[in-house]
């Protein structure tokens, strides 16, 4: 084929015409490009630190030529975590509820901790190098407090909202003695009743049987036979029956009836089994097995026994001899490093004072403080 | 510049090279993922499917017909067919992707390729499975896509009304067409082999008996809902002797009287298809896409024990399930077959053991006495007892009973028992062939493990005393023992002694649970009459212990709730609810559990509908 001078001249001429160095080069000629910008960055040590000591850093700047560097900070802002939760403990097992509340504060805005006057040695060819460290104030030490063997109600004060006992305790109200919940926790309240130490005068006042207290067991065992059930489902125990019914909302009605009660066409009765006066002991069709509840009317009075037992004996886990709290307070440094040149306050304010222009910060390290 | 034409071409040529059209991008697809399928290859996927589905829909069913349980009371969990059938949380129904992707993709590339060869008898086969198919899929769901299927992702959902009209018309068309030589004599037709064919190895007449067997269990959706005049339940009869008729002509597969009955056999299948479904291999196909038997876990239920087959001495602490020495376990000799009974506690308050048969009332729970290894072994019987077993596709005492059942609405109950009888006997003998087979012939006894001479002889007397409510030497008669009931007294037969047959006989068949459906669940407690004299099909049957209280109890009257049974499975979540909500809505299907208790169009009250195609 005929070599084409041309052709292969005209190529190389237009690459050439886009072709620049360092002396000439055509893009910033024809084109924004932007502006330099000083460069700032920095990282630490280690993202922990220990209260009463400091945190080692690594900071690295960069002036706009013709800039005068002056020195530069460490900054930081404190943040306080606390967790606080308690658990019931009284009803056993069979009641397994948790309060917990978080708190996220800002304690400390930022504040200038360390400085470092710029000094000729940072320079390493190519940019500003610092290696320096921060302190850390020793009232950052974390906090904690679980379950404790003893009682502490200053510190609970200290530590827990306003109010979070009263929650607590409405909530076990709540799940015990409700119409709608207290079916599901039967087993918890019986639990309460045979565990804590009620006195006679609390169980008459709500109408409960007075109990022998005298033994060694505390009368657990005669708590235990007070509030008996039937569990064999022998036609001897049957006491009566119980048919279901729905109100206008769709709740749940148990209508019981004597146990020579004649149904009507097409009604399916249940029978009713001997238990404690309080208790609704009858056979469930669903599950195929005996089933008990404390009964509605009686679930007021059992609000009103359960509201004798203060706060933390509801918490406190007689198996392990410790009151089932949780409380932690901890703090973290959010740090920033910023660099300073003479200059740049100016540029943006002619009054300012002349070493009062930051350069740039940098992002923000969290350092947890232990 | 010089018109060059040479360099023009040469670019022409040089972009040409690198265009593609349909017919040859298939030479750029990785070879190692085909996009198309041939027609000998399609065909032995298809019929795979074929029992494959057959089994995915029995394996829910075996649960949701009360046959089976666990020794769980879980209210809701994974497995809501056999818990508190809390269905709306189920990820995906396996059925339903068998269905519609691996069924129905693959049938319509068969039938294309057959088309493509001129080679009819492919055609025909899938036609048929996929008639097999489809008529599973809508009595588990009712209305779903048809005629808009594989058009987009969100077709419009049939009418299950015209479903059934298609797979009527469907199956006389087939039927027609099995019956012109010209198309199953075609010279075209490619000769198919037992490894392309494993239920008949192509061929055709033989698969022309399940089209007619499919036409007669289609039309016994009448009974007894819809049209059970006697036009009908003649028709109902007549299209099930048709497909006993043909199963039993030419070269007989499986003796003279299973004749040829469809049954996919898998030995020698190749790797992940060589293991029975019901098998102890717990085979899973697709993985993700399939449920393997958890017979590990089940249990059987009470009403299938104790009430269906009377296991000995029922309610008798000490005596319950124990081996009798001339009776066996009880009064049907299945007791022997379908389980291995195991050792454990002799009762919940007692510590010495015993080998006895334990059961459960449905989801009701164990309790802490009982370990699984206490309850029988369930893999047992002739679909589950070996790797090497078959599943039948459809079985000859369904056609059996089809007709017994429409011989019973015709008035003509001493025929309707004969026929009952006859079925029942196979069925037991079905099951005891598998038994002979794992154990050098020998019959079983106590433990349900082979014995000598003596355990053959005590076995044929307590066939006599099942069959023929007749006590021989010690043997007494089943009127005597179990639930002291004889399922063939032609002079004073029932709609309960024939279903409740039926219902044994269909074990882990799907008809099991569909025939409850169109029974309504019938039983003592939601009162459910069936026909003039208002008969109580299954009596003794209740609704599962710990049922989700939100669906099935909650604001019901105790009416409400007896009659509160699962008619239909929820639209497959992964794939309905997600590309097809809109026609959920319009359905009313989207996350209601009501949905769940509508009624198949076949399982309406009787009155409701007149017709199974009409709209």
């Amino acid at each position: 084929m005929k070599l084409n001078i041309t052709k292969v001249l005209l190529p190389a001429m237009a690459a050439a015409a886009m072709t620049g160095c360092a002396n000439h080069d055509l893009i910033p000629d024809i084109t924004e490009v932007g502006q330099a910008v000083p460069t700032v960055y920095w990282e630490v040590g280690s993202t922990v630190c220990k209260a009463g000591e400091s945190f080692s850093f690594k900071g690295k700047y960069n002036n706009l030529p013709g800039r005068t560097p002056l020195r530069s900070e460490v900054w930081y802002q404190i943040v306080r975590n606390d967790n606080a939760q308690v658990s019931a403990s009284l009803a056993g097992k069979a009641l397994s509820y948790t309060q917990t509340v978080a708190n996220v504060d800002t304690m400390r805005s930022f504040q200038c901790h360390a400085v470092y006057p710029h000094q000729e040695e940072y320079w390493d060819g190519h940019q500003n190098i610092v290696n320096g460290v921060v302190p850390v104030s020793r009232t950052l030490s974390p906090v904690r407090w679980v379950e404790p063997e003893e009682w502490d109600q200053e510190r609970f004060n200290t530590y827990y909202p306003e109010g979070f006992a009263a929650e607590f305790l409405a909530k076990v109200y709540e799940y015990l003695t409700s119409e709608e919940s207290a079916p599901s926790y039967y087993a918890a309240l019986r639990n309460v009743y045979l565990n804590y130490n009620f006195t006679n005068e609390q169980f008459t006042a709500v109408g409960l049987p007075q109990i022998d207290l005298s033994g060694d067991d505390g009368g657990a065992g005669n708590k235990s036979e007070a509030w008996f059930t039937t569990t064999e489902q022998e036609p001897e125990n049957v006491i009566g029956v119980y048919f279901i019914t729905y109100d206008e909302n769709g709740k749940t009605i148990y209508n019981e009836r004597p146990a020579d009660y004649t149904p009507s066409e097409g009604q399916v009765v249940y029978p009713v089994y001997k238990a404690a006066e309080w208790v609704f002991c009858r056979y469930d069709d669903n599950t195929g097995t005996i089933v008990n509840s404390v009964r509605n009317e009686w679930l007021p009075k059992f609000r009103t026994l359960l509201e004798n037992i203060p706060f933390q004996d509801w918490i406190y886990d007689s198996s392990n001899g410790v009151y089932k709290v949780e409380f932690s307070r901890a703090y973290d440094v959010l740090a920033q490093f910023r660099s300073y040149d003479k200059e740049t306050s100016r540029l943006n304010d002619p009054d300012a004072p002349e070493y009062e222009g930051v350069t740039s910060p940098t992002d923000l390290k969290t350092i947890a403080i232990n | 510049m010089k018109f060059n034409i040479t360099k023009i071409l040469a670019a022409g040529a040089l972009a040409l090279a690198a265009v593609s059209c349909d017919d040859v991008l298939v030479d750029n697809v990785n070879p190692d993922a085909a996009h198309a399928n041939t027609a000998e290859r399609g065909l032995p996927v298809v019929v795979f499917y074929a029992s494959q589905i057959n089994y995915d829909h029995a394996e829910y069913y075996v649960y949701l017909s009360q046959c089976l349980t666990t020794m769980n009371k879980a209210t809701k969990g994974t497995f809501p067919y056999k818990e508190g059938w809390e269905f709306l949380s189920t990820n995906r129904h396996p059925q339903w992707r068998r269905h519609f992707y691996d069924i129905g993709v693959n049938v319509n590339e068969l039938i294309k390729n057959s088309q493509e060869l001129g080679s009819p008898n492919y055609e025909l086969i899938g036609r048929t499975i996929r008639l097999l198919s489809t008529q599973l899929t809508t009595d588990a769901w009712g209305d779903m896509p048809r005629s808009e299927a594989y058009q987009s992702n969100s077709p419009h959902y049939d009418t299950q009304a015209s479903i059934y009209a298609w797979m009527l018309q469907e199956a006389d068309e087939l039927i027609a067409m099995y019956n012109d030589p010209a198309i199953v004599e075609s010279e075209g037709n490619h000769n198919i082999t037992a490894a392309m064919d494993r239920v008949y190895a192509g061929d055709l007449n033989k698969w022309k008996g399940l089209v007619q067997a499919l036409k007669a269990r289609i039309l016994l959706r009448n009974i007894p809902n819809v049209d059970r005049s006697p036009a009908m339940c003649q028709k109902i009869s007549q299209a099930a002797q048709d497909a006993i008729d043909t199963w039993r002509s030419g070269d007989l597969l499986y003796g003279s009287w299973f004749g040829n009955e469809p049954r996919y056999n898998y030995v020698q299948g190749g790797v992940g298809e060589s293991a029975c479904p019901w098998s102890a291999a717990q085979p899973v196909i697709n993985s993700w896409e399939s449920r393997a038997n958890l017979l590990t876990t089940a249990v059987p239920s009470k009403f299938f024990i104790q009430d269906c087959m009377g296991v000995i001495e029922p309610g008798v602490e000490g005596k319950q399930g124990y081996w009798n020495i001339e009776n066996g376990y009880g009064c049907d000799p299945r007791l022997m077959l379908l389980l291995k009974p195991n050792d454990g506690p002799s009762s919940p308050s007692s510590t010495s053991k015993q080998v006895m048969i334990r059961y459960l009332e449905n989801n009701i729970g164990a309790g802490t006495t009982y370990k699984q290894t206490n309850f029988p072994d369930m893999y047992c019987g002739a679909y589950a007892a070996s790797t090497g077993a078959y599943n039948p596709i459809f079985t000859m005492e369904e056609l059996y009973f089809i007709k017994a059942e429409a011989q019973y609405w015709l008035g003509n109950k001493v025929e309707a028992c004969a026929l009952a009888k006859e079925a029942t006997q196979w069925n037991v003998q079905r099951h005891l062939d598998r038994y002979l087979a794992d154990n050098n012939g020998q019959y079983p006894a106590s433990g349900n493990k082979p014995g000598g001479e003596k355990a053959t002889e005590r076995y044929e007397r307590q066939l006599v005393a099942f069959f023929e409510n007749e006590g021989v030497k010690r043997c007494k008669p089943v009127s005597e023992i179990g639930n002291k009931h004889y399922f063939f007294d032609e002079s004073n037969y029932t709609l309960s002694d024939l279903m409740i047959q039926k219902y044994i006989s269909m074990y882990m068949l799907p008809e099991q649970w569909t025939d409850m459906r169109r029974y309504h669940y019938s039983n003592n407690r939601n009162g459910y009459g069936i026909g003039d004299a208002q008969e109580i099909i299954y009596p003794t049957l209740r609704r599962p212990y710990n049922l989700y209280a939100a669906y099935w109890i909650d604001g019901m009257s105790n009416a409400e709730q007896e009659n509160a049974w699962v008619y239909r499975l929820n639209y497959d979540p992964e794939t309905e609810e997600k590309y097809n909500a809109a026609e959920l809505d319009r359905l009313g299907a989207s996350k209601n559990p009501a949905w769940l208790r509508k009624p198949m169009i076949w399982s309406e009250d009787y009155g409701v509908r007149t017709s199974l195609t009409a709209e």
